[in-house]
């Protein structure tokens, strides 16, 4: 009896032991599960209370919860004062999702019409989304005030239309002087003749030339604004490039191939002009190779002596007239005909050149752009030993 | 005295001919030929004894310039006047730097061009005034363009701003200027970066290329 008894004392002790362990170890796991959900908590509240940008949640009638600090910087509120309002005051969209709505999953965003307290009205970028809760369904949204960003983007477009446009109208006008002084000359050789001697047409004639040519002739005087050109990545402007083009390509079946190398000096333009150069060129080689048994587009760059080299090759059927390929108005050219001719006016807006490589098979243009702080590349491009590729060193 | 001997370089026929009859009209000027590309005209100048080149800047696949360096390196002594219907201020140095005598401008009166012929071979030099004045801008872009890629004071108070989260309103009442001001520094501060948001600039300044913010 007396082992039994200190059998069962034994095992008394030992369960006792092994529970107190157990909950010990419980314990211990509770407090990590503890600490590591306070630092989730904390990391998390700092994350909502330092963001940028404006967070809130709302109950099913868009009666605001809770709100960043962020938030009651955007919506021009004191501390404290945002919970209990409704955010239809401020974001009415966000205030017109249906409450049976909330409901159905929500993970998205929009661009609308924004309020502050004060009445001033702000461009917000909402994204937002719906959870549920035992209360009921909730709506959670992050707000960002966009107008900076419309006003940048907005006026930088004016900007660039404005310089386009400039391009443009000197090119043009570069034209019209070409031709007018080839009249004036042939007006001027029929006075000397006397030929027309007192025909009035031919006196209204010479006059309209002459206007034409001060029409034409304004742009001259006017090509001292500020350039828009600066130093710009090029590597930067050939990932929009990519953005832009790949979906297309890939669409159409075009594989496209890059060959970009690491450390490219900057160069000077204009990121937006040469953009629109680069898609001008690519989506030339897009139509080029609709037919093409072999459908790519090579896209390179490569840094040369005060130059930036940036060449598209597609293996498309090539150019047939080339002189004539950066005349303006081309027949048989599938939109304006304008396109080469604005491209290269634009690359030499920013002191680049572009050109036709006939040596190459398929189609291949070349970009060559000045790197930035070189103020020589023009003199040894101009200069040079009278070919139009004696700048890049290969 | 003989009569000047005269090279006329562009790629518009019409205006080559009718350049040519006209010049053909002075008594002391003898147009020697008419090209429309550079290596028609270096052959020329080669061959023949030329005075003046009267040049086309823009020869549509090629450049004036390419001409003059090209002719001067093959032993060209004469001297050479573009006539152009428009060049950059660029350019112009560049012709002019090159050795070119003048530049005169298609939309003057014909009659002009024989007396800046006449006026370059008595060893003068003819620019148009509008080229001139051209030139005297660029002065001003090339200091535009030498920018200094490092941050002035106030690029670096608006930069800070920017970081924070501030609107240009907020900016300015901190550092104590208007808005427009604010503005204008952000312009500075996109022309410098080659942006065009203040997203894409605060990308920028993050990557180092505007220096640390301080």
């Amino acid at each position: 009896m007396v082992f039994a008894a200190l059998v069962g004392c034994g095992l008394f002790a030992y369960e006792v032991t092994r529970r107190s362990r157990r909950e010990a170890a419980d314990r211990r796991r509770v407090e990590l599960e503890v600490t590591a959900r306070r630092e989730a908590e904390e990391q998390l509240e700092f994350l909502i209370e330092s963001s940028p940008a404006a967070i809130l949640t709302m109950s099913a009638d868009f009666l605001v919860l809770r709100a960043n600090p962020a938030a009651y910087r955007l919506l021009g509120l004191r501390q404290g004062e945002l919970p209990g309002k409704s955010i239809r005051k401020y974001i009415p969209a966000l205030g017109r999702v249906c409450p049976s709505e909330l409901r159905q999953a929500f993970r998205t965003e929009m661009q609308c019409r924004g309020e502050r307290d004060n009445g001033e009205v702000f461009l917000a970028n909402v994204f937002f989304s719906t959870y549920n809760t035992a209360a009921g369904p909730r709506l959670a949204a992050m707000v960002v005030d966009a107008s900076e960003e419309l006003r940048d983007r907005e006026e930088s477009n004016l900007e660039q239309l404005l310089a386009g446009s400039r391009i443009l109208v000197g090119a043009v006008s570069h034209e019209v002087r070409n031709v007018c002084g080839a009249i004036a000359i042939m007006h001027e050789n029929l006075v000397r003749s006397g030929v027309l001697s007192g025909n009035q047409d031919f006196e209204g004639l010479g006059a309209l030339v002459e206007t034409l040519n001060r029409i034409a002739s304004m742009e001259l005087t006017q090509s001292s604004s500020r350039p828009q050109a600066g130093a710009i990545d090029l590597s930067e402007a050939l990932d929009d490039l990519r953005i832009v083009l790949e979906p297309c390509c890939h669409e159409a079946d075009i594989a496209v191939r890059w060959d970009i190398p690491g450390g490219l000096p900057p160069v000077w333009a204009d990121r937006h002009r040469l953009l629109q150069v680069l898609l001008n060129l690519t989506k030339n080689s897009e139509r080029a190779l609709r037919d093409a048994e072999v459908k790519r587009i090579d896209i390179s760059a490569s840094a040369g002596k005060g130059v930036v080299s940036v060449r598209v090759t597609d293996t498309g059927p090539g150019i047939g007239s080339v002189p004539k390929l950066f005349q303006p108005f081309q027949q048989g050219a599938e939109s304006t005909g304008l396109g080469l001719y604005l491209s290269r006016a634009f690359v030499r807006s920013f002191r680049g050149e572009l050109r036709h490589d006939p040596s190459m098979p398929g189609c291949s243009f070349v970009i060559e752009l000045a790197v930035a702080g070189n103020d020589e590349l023009h003199h040894e491009r101009v200069g040079g030993n009278g070919t139009n590729t004696a700048v890049v060193d290969r | 005295m003989g009569r000047i001997r005269l090279l006329l370089i562009d790629d518009h026929i019409l205006f080559r001919d009718g350049l040519s009859r006209l010049l053909a009209l002075e008594p002391d000027l003898e147009v020697v030929a008419g090209c429309g590309t550079v290596a028609e005209a270096l052959e020329t100048v080669g061959r023949e004894r030329v005075d003046i080149v009267l040049l086309d800047y823009d020869l549509g696949e090629d450049h004036g310039s390419h001409f003059v360096s090209a002719a001067r390196r093959a032993g060209y002594t004469g001297k050479v006047l573009m006539v152009t219907a428009g060049m950059s201020a660029k350019e112009s140095s560049t012709a002019l730097h090159l050795g070119a005598s003048g530049i005169f401008l298609k939309h003057n009166s014909p009659g002009t061009l024989a007396k800046a012929v006449r006026l370059i071979m008595s060893g003068e030099i003819w620019v148009d005034p509008k080229v001139i004045q051209l030139m005297a801008d660029r002065v001003d872009q090339q200091e535009d363009e030498r920018v200094s890629p490092l941050l002035t004071e106030r690029e670096q108070q608006v930069l800070r701003g920017i970081f924070e989260g501030l609107t240009n309103k907020e900016i300015g009442a901190q550092l104590g200027v208007t808005d427009g001001a604010v503005k204008a520094t952000l312009q500075q501060l996109f022309q410098k970066t080659g942006v065009r948001t203040r997203s894409q600039l605060v990308r920028i300044a993050l990557e180092g290329s505007l220096g640390p913010p301080r």
